[in-house]
């Protein structure tokens, strides 16, 4: 009888984790950019390195940028971004994971665009802070699609913007992700 | 005196010229840049997946040169080409982000090529990332 049940709860376990192997998503190379739009300057920055995992299962995602991958349109201002309010030699990335609330009611075999919400923690520059926002998931023949625009402070992220800057550098900054997802091969 | 006040005039716009060049400078790229450290995409991946803190000590910001098999090549969805080199480790693999100048050499490049290429160490997500790359040959 103990024999029956190992054999089933071990056969139920590769089950599962081959189902959830077959529902997970990748990429290497999502789009992270963001504005900071302030009185005196509009600053920007992508990050084209973004790396994500998506279990369409359990609906969890997981985001993570390296600092040092935003490009600038000038030197100057990646120096400053990297060393004076990033810190990235400290924290040398920015990582979000959450989950997408209206994961179970998605059919991810049927092509369309649905918005998602999705709840999770963003750490970054060694605070991490409970962060929500909104997107698009786009189904189709090519895969996977995700699209999310949402807006922080950068105070809530410990990161100080010094007066003499103050109108150069807006306290909330826009954020815009896209992520192309590939279909991750189960593992067996 | 008014010598003094020309001189002070002089500098102080000189000094002003060098911020604003620097304010304005756009992005350097490495094309005459000397790597900090030369490996193969295997060592790279290794010394990441051996130690990761010790290695964003030592090569964060560095330009490295590395050679390797090129396992795919992505040119373009978002403007910027890149390429994904073999390191022996298939979860870890070094993405090269190409600077924008390299658009056109990648095109004629295929997957299971070998290439050499430098690009600053941006460090470790789930592959190791090298940005503004330069295709060394």
């Amino acid at each position: 009888m103990k024999n029956k049940i190992v054999i089933l709860s071990a056969l139920s376990f590769v089950l599962i984790n081959a189902v959830s192997a077959q529902n997970k998503y990748f990429t290497r190379d999502g789009k992270v950019s963001f504005v900071s739009d302030a009185p005196l300057e509009k600053i920007e920055a992508i990050n084209n390195k973004a790396s994500s995992v998506f279990d369409a299962s359990t609906g969890q995602l997981e985001f993570a940028v390296l600092i040092k991958a935003f490009e600038f349109e000038k030197d100057l201002m990646q120096q400053h971004f990297n060393e004076n309010y990033m810190e990235s030699d400290k924290y040398p990335k920015a990582v979000f994971k959450g989950t997408i609330s209206n994961v179970s009611t998605i059919d991810f075999s049927k092509p369309g665009n649905i918005p998602v919400t999705v709840a999770g923690q963003l750490t970054m520059h060694g605070v991490t802070k409970e962060l929500t926002a909104t997107g698009t998931f786009e189904i189709s023949e090519s895969g996977l699609a995700a699209n999310s625009s949402f807006k922080i402070n950068l105070d809530d992220y410990n990161i100080s913007v010094p007066k003499l800057v103050r109108d150069k550098i807006a306290r909330e900054v826009a954020i815009e992700i896209t992520a192309h997802y590939k279909k991750l091969e189960p593992k067996m | 005196m008014k010598r003094i006040i020309l001189i002070i005039m002089g500098l102080s716009f000189a000094g002003l010229a060098v911020a604003v060049y620097l304010y304005f400078k756009p992005k350097s790229t490495l094309h005459h840049s000397r790597p900090d450290f030369t490996m193969t995409a295997a060592k790279l991946a290794e010394a990441f997946e051996q130690n990761e803190p010790e290695s964003n000590e030592k090569y964060l910001d560095k330009i490295i040169s590395v050679n390797g098999v090129i396992e795919t090549l992505d040119v373009g969805r978002s403007g910027t080409a890149s390429l994904l080199l073999q390191t022996g480790n298939p979860v870890m693999m070094i993405n090269c982000e190409l600077d924008k100048s390299e658009s056109i050499k990648a095109k004629s490049l295929t997957a299971g090529q070998s290439v050499k290429i430098k690009g600053r160490c941006a460090g470790l997500l789930t592959d190791v990332v090298l940005t503004g790359c330069i295709i060394e040959e």
